[in-house]
């Protein structure tokens, strides 16, 4: 996955994290809340049911006790009445005694099932804020990271952009010119080539070979694929490739020797009576490309014999695999994955 | 073969040749082998797989003898015995499709003394690049252009 992606999907997550947490943090205050509610609710009653209750009995023994005591004589009635009146008194005094007590209990109970709901509703929140906080560093490590990495990845992708390239005994210097047109979705490859008169070469032989060259090399490496977006998020899903041949007396990406007459042109040799098929095929090199026909020089050579350019400039053509340093370079230039396709 | 430096002896040049052969039989370009002999006979081969049409393959011939039109055989073979035959192959990467040379030179029916170096610094070379356009010239003639080294 591209890097933006990652940080962007752990910003998300981040905040989805964050979210959730809180709501879950209010749905717990909220029920524990109703809870501790309940609570105070069902112990009041309860307690004012016993109290209720209470009372009745300790009226019901004075009413009881009273009737009794009118069937005593008088001298006894009147201790009686006194007896009936002190056990009705410690009676409601039992029942106010247990009434507050548990008036009391119902307090304190519903008190620490508050505190309890207000203490763990905050270690929720703590929770919650620690939790977002490393979340967020994470996110801020994770942007730094790819802010990093991003910029690593464009110095590997310079405007002027040249590279060394080997293969088996040979080695040359890949360089051209890219650059992107974001509103058009354009790769604009600029080839700049600076050609040398050998002894026999006029000027009139170089304008004759550009106008050959250029359009070949042009209309082989031009258009071919779409550099496709494969991973990331970036503004074009695809990129054109255009490619530029110029010809130039200075500031070259690659000098070439013009020999006259014919005879075994390389990347930086060619001849008067070279085709344009060859020079598109030594261009090929300088976007980095490597031979595919077979060397006795070069044993461990990849050869091929799917059509391609650089195996047969005459029946090749560009096939996908040639666009790879175009597309590495997008995807070095823009941090999000290109492939030709 | 031995790479010390081969003698000639210019007072009985018929005895010796130099071979050049430039490019590789699997290479676009093919393979060519030119032969001078001192008495100033040449013989030149083509030898590759052509990858144009068919046409083209029955049309060019691929097999020339002749002899030196423009340049003397003593003088090219005391050119080729000057050669540093010592010399290390490669000295430096090869360009991208850049041909490599090979020089024999010695009596003949001898193995001689065999030279490999890049095309582009066998014709920069001070000694081997006027002895290589000669040859180029003389094998142009012989071939009516059809061939080239």
């Amino acid at each position: 996955m591209a890097c933006k992606d990652t940080a962007g999907g752990a910003r998300r997550r981040c905040l989805e994290w964050e979210a959730q947490q809180r709501r879950e943090c209010r749905n717990w205050r909220t029920e524990q809340t109703r809870r501790c509610d309940d609570w105070e609710t069902t112990s009041e009653q309860r307690c004012t049911q016993s109290h209720t209750e209470q009372e009745r009995a300790c009226d019901r023994w004075e009413t009881e006790r009273t009737q009794e005591c009118s069937d005593w004589i008088v001298i006894f009635r009147w201790l009686c009445l006194a007896w009936t009146w002190v056990t009705t008194t410690v009676c409601r005094a039992w029942s106010w005694v247990t009434k507050t007590v548990c008036d009391v209990w119902t307090w304190v109970s519903t008190t620490v099932c508050r505190v309890w709901t207000l203490v763990t509703t905050l270690v929720c929140t703590l929770w919650v804020i620690v939790t977002t906080l490393v979340c967020r560093t994470w996110v801020f490590v994770l942007d730094s990271w790819c802010l990093f990495y991003c910029s690593l990845r464009r110095l590997f992708a310079p405007t002027e952009f040249s590279q060394l390239k080997s293969e088996c005994i040979y080695g040359w210097t890949s360089a051209y010119r890219a650059e992107i047109d974001t509103e058009n979705c354009r790769l604009n490859i600029t080839l700049r080539i600076r050609l040398v008169a050998d002894e026999g070469v006029s000027a009139a032989d170089l304008t004759a070979g550009q106008a050959i060259w250029e359009p070949a090399i042009e209309a082989a490496w031009s258009g071919q694929f779409p550099l496709r977006m494969t991973d990331g998020s970036c503004t074009c899903e695809q990129y054109t490739v255009n490619v530029d041949v110029q010809f130039v007396n200075s500031n070259e990406h690659h000098t070439v020797t013009v020999h006259p007459g014919s005879g075994r042109e390389d990347m930086t040799n060619w001849y008067v009576n070279t085709i344009g098929e060859a020079a598109a095929h030594e261009a090929g090199h300088m976007f980095g490309n490597v031979d595919e026909y077979a060397d006795s020089n070069c044993s461990g050579r990849t050869v091929t014999s799917d059509g391609s350019i650089m195996e047969n400039h005459i029946t090749g053509a560009v096939l996908v695999r040639h666009y790879a340093s175009f597309a590495n370079w997008l995807s070095n230039r823009t941090c999000c994955t290109y492939q030709a396709s | 073969m031995a790479n010390q430096r081969p003698s000639f002896d210019k007072a009985h040049p018929e005895h010796y040749q130099i071979t050049i052969a430039i490019g590789d039989m699997l290479s676009r370009h093919g393979l060519t082998r030119m032969t001078l002999a001192g008495d100033g006979n040449v013989t030149a081969e083509w030898l590759g797989q052509l990858k144009d049409t068919a046409e083209t393959v029955k049309q060019m011939p691929s097999h020339f003898t002749g002899t030196l039109k423009r340049h003397d055989p003593v003088d090219l073979l005391l050119k080729a015995s000057q050669l540093d035959w010592g010399r290390q192959f490669p000295s430096r990467p090869g360009i991208p499709d850049e041909a490599i040379v090979v020089w024999q030179f010695g009596e003949k029916g001898s193995p001689g003394a065999e030279l490999r170096v890049w095309l582009r610094e066998a014709e920069q070379d001070p000694l081997m690049g006027p002895l290589l356009k000669g040859l180029r010239q003389e094998l142009a003639e012989l071939s009516d252009n059809h061939l080239y080294l």
